[in-house]
């Protein structure tokens, strides 16, 4: 042993160390998290990554294919009963096909808000250390990605760039205990912000917080980003509301939110690059409802 | 000795190929197990390191260290400091105390990958203080630790078979 600590291979070993530990304490200094050695390995694995991302979500659709044939029919057949169900659900509620025209208005964040710009991004990884579905994409600062921009896809929000090199970004999800959004509810007006937590992150939801007592917020409302504090545009859908229930401690409630995409199977995302404090409201909106909302 | 000399390389150049593929595997978004993602390369550079040497295990460790903290969302340096100090360890032990074996690789694998798990959880959440996060450990840290065990496996003897078929038979055996 005692040769080994005098010997050539151990100072080289050391040295190596101490030359990543510089790269750590730089990438700390500066708060990017990264150094030119993740920037310059990032440049070269990427297009690999995107080309194995590919060609492995093939290979496992087609094993899914194969091994759930059977379950796929009995899924048919429940689909069909559920299908005729909504079927006679939309004839009678013709209110809610109207609601459905005001949701999309906002939904259809493009043509509704052409100021806002988007970089179009695929999911090419998502790392073994990661706890909250995180992922990376094949997207990066190169093409006008920075930290903190928010990710979305048709449905709503999904996360935020959390890092970023020149031909990637890793992305994390609103289920992540340390992501918090400031949302509102669309149908009540009602602020809260949402948060993930390790118990309701595992089943694919996040919970929605501060909500007063009196609160009046439904299973099955939609809730939407706020837009406060400027960091992400407003109206973007966080997720539908599954219940509402008290805190621990009995003196607000939360609301338990099922975000409108799988964040465990999110393929394709845009990234907002740039947008204003304020998108421009949606046709047909009410100020007084809007001047409550303010005042609140 | 010109023979031996491309012998060599052959076999560090093949030995990094793996790890690159061992290392896009891992970060493909369909490979994980009920939600489980292994973490394959350290599968890797633990039975080089028990069987070639420490320099070489401390050297493959520092280049999967480099590819996870590329992808990870830990600051960068904390995988490659650690794997460069594993890949060592490991080669040092199988020297002065372990037989290289399998069993050993599993365990020294497991070792590794659990320690990594948990500093960079302490790292990401544990030192925040989230509430709940301490059933991460359970659920996703440990059952992460013992997939990439399994691959040491196999990968053990996919090295050995590499450095028997490509290392010049010393004179005298």
């Amino acid at each position: 042993m005692k040769d080994f600590f005098q010997g050539k291979s151990f100072k080289i070993m050391l040295a190596l160390l101490v030359l990543i530990f510089a790269f750590l304490i730089r990438a700390a200094y500066d708060g990017t998290g990264t150094s030119v050695l993740s920037q310059a390995v990032s440049y070269l694995t990427t297009p690999v990554q995107r080309a194995v991302s590919g060609a492995a979500q093939s290979l496992s659709d087609t094993a899914a294919q194969l091994f759930r044939g059977g379950r796929i029919a009995k899924e048919n057949e429940a689909l069909r009963s559920e299908n005729a169900a909504l079927r006679a659900q939309l004839v009678e509620h013709e209110r809610y096909r109207a609601e459905n025209e005001r949701l999309r208005a906002y939904l259809d964040i493009k043509e509704q808000s052409p100021e806002l710009e988007f970089a179009p991004a695929q999911v090419i990884g998502r790392d073994s250390a990661e706890r909250f579905y995180s992922f990376t994409i094949d997207c990066g600062s190169l093409d006008g990605v920075k930290v903190g921009d928010p990710v979305i896809t048709a449905e709503g929000l999904v996360g935020f760039v959390q890092r970023t090199t020149g031909a990637s970004a890793q992305i994390s999800t609103v289920l992540d205990v340390a992501c918090s959004v400031g949302a509102m509810d669309i149908t009540t007006r009602e602020i809260g912000v949402t948060e993930g937590t390790v118990a309701l992150a595992s089943e694919g939801l996040l919970r929605l917080s501060y909500l007063t007592r009196e609160s009046e917020v439904r299973a099955g409302d939609v809730v939407v980003t706020s837009g406060a504090g400027d960091t992400v545009p407003k109206n973007l859908v966080i997720g539908t509301v599954k219940e509402v229930l008290p805190d621990a401690k009995g003196l607000s409630l939360y609301a338990v939110l099922e975000p409108p995409a799988d964040l465990r199977e999110v393929r394709d995302v845009l990234v907002i690059t740039q947008f204003p404090g304020n998108v421009p409201e949606a046709p047909g909106e009410e100020p007084a409802a809007e001047e409550a909302v303010e005042g609140s | 000795m010109k023979r031996s000399l491309i012998r060599r390389v052959a076999k560090y150049a093949v030995y990094a190929a793996l790890l690159l593929f061992l290392y896009f595997l891992q970060e493909a978004p369909a490979a994980a197990v009920f939600g489980v993602r292994a973490a394959p390369v350290i599968g890797l550079f633990i039975p080089i390191a028990m069987l070639e040497d420490e320099f070489c295990g401390g050297l493959y460790g520092l280049a999967a260290g480099i590819l996870c903290d590329t992808a990870s969302m830990a600051i960068f340096g904390i995988a490659s400091m650690l794997f460069l100090v594993m890949g060592c360890a490991a080669g040092l032990l199988t020297i002065y105390l372990v037989n290289a074996r399998p069993r050993s690789a599993v365990l020294f694998t497991f070792a590794a990958a659990a320690i990594y798990g948990v500093i960079c959880h302490y790292i990401l959440y544990g030192v925040w203080g989230y509430e709940g996060v301490g059933r991460l450990l359970f659920t996703q840290t440990l059952p992460s630790a013992v997939l990439s065990a399994l691959w040491a496996l196999p990968l053990y003897f996919v090295v050995r078979a590499l450095r028997d078929a490509l290392t010049e038979p010393t004179q005298g055996d």
